[in-house]
């Protein structure tokens, strides 16, 4: 976020105020990200769209967040994960379900990179997916990838770190593979 | 720190987890160290690769539309809620409307006291205006004996 740039929080309050212009920004600053977390964990691309709008409704219109005591970012995430589970349950799958990857034809896969880091995830295990995902597209701390998952901070360092490198070995695989 | 050490914390570094003594550590090494510098661009590149490659789907545009819808419903103030607000709004709202009602009260007072003007006054002299004498210009016809 460049100099000058309102802070999510600052848009949730202005939403709350009734400005509903605040709600465009939050939306393009998070359709892409909340939406792939989605849609990798439920695999569905409609389920995931019902989803999304339930999470993002939930979040901007519910008090329960407070823009002055936290990020809104790891909420919308912690939030999106328990709906996701939730939904597991509901449908009668123990959470946490394997990351079903999503077909190449609704991926709409675009180029070569694309495709190999997409192979690359479907090869790696579901928590080590999770956490890449909370981390490149969630861009949450550590810390608060621990909160989200109620597990210590270090636990998630080293697992991260793990998910990291054997995501790249798979990737350096595939490039030679290719 | 040497290459070893950094090539454990490139990951860190790269997702800006580090302390402030172990980043200024990397940074110094990466200065003058051009084999971890180009480990530590490689690195950057495929985060940032990784990151587009997975958000590279978005809800479709109608779905934008309807949470629009949703969100502006339940955060915007219904027309009785917003008169409730107009009456809570402190000092300057009811300064400006005291402030109006004493201006019409004075109006109103200075009114009254002034005489009725608009009712004819009865008079038997003719009209008098600045400088003209209608005696003059129509003198009373006498009686010439």
């Amino acid at each position: 976020m460049s100099v000058g740039e309102p802070t999510d929080e600052d848009l949730v309050a202005e939403l709350r105020g009734g400005r509903v212009p605040a709600f465009d920004r939050l939306y393009e600053r998070y359709e892409r990200r909340l939406f792939a977390y989605v849609f990798r964990t439920v695999g569905d691309r409609s389920l995931a769209e019902d989803l999304f709008q339930d999470v993002f409704y939930t979040v901007l219109v519910d008090r329960s967040f407070d823009p002055a005591r936290g990020r809104f970012a790891p909420w919308l995430f912690t939030v999106a994960r328990n709906r996701c589970r939730m939904h597991a349950r509901r449908a009668g799958q123990a959470p946490p379900q394997p990351i079903e990857t999503p077909s190449e034809a609704d991926l709409g896969l675009s180029s070569d990179a694309t495709s190999v880091v997409r192979t690359a995830m479907a090869g790696l295990s579901h928590d080590h997916q999770e956490l890449i995902v909370l981390k490149q597209l969630g861009e949450l701390s550590y810390r608060e990838i621990a909160q989200l998952q109620g597990e210590h901070e270090g636990t998630i360092k080293s697992r991260l770190h793990a998910a990291m490198k054997a995501l790249r070995r798979r990737m350096a695989e595939i490039g030679e593979e290719g | 720190m040497n290459c070893e050490i950094l090539d454990d914390k490139l990951i860190g570094l790269a997702h800006d987890e580090l302390d402030y003594e172990s980043t200024a550590e990397a940074s110094a090494h990466l200065a003058g160290c051009p084999r971890c510098a180009m480990a530590y661009c490689r690195l950057r590149a495929e985060l940032h690769g990784v990151a587009i490659a997975l958000c590279e789907n978005r809800p479709r545009p109608e779905v934008r539309v309807a949470l629009r819808a949703r969100v502006a419903a339940a955060v915007q103030p219904k027309s009785g809620a917003r008169l409730l607000a107009s009456l809570r709004r402190p000092v300057p709202v009811y300064g400006a409307v005291l402030a109006a009602g004493a201006v019409a009260l004075m109006w109103l007072a200075s009114a009254r006291s002034r005489p009725d003007e608009s009712s004819p006054q009865p008079s038997s002299h003719a009209v008098a205006i600045d400088g003209y004498d209608a005696d003059v210009h129509n003198p009373v016809p006498r009686l010439v004996l």
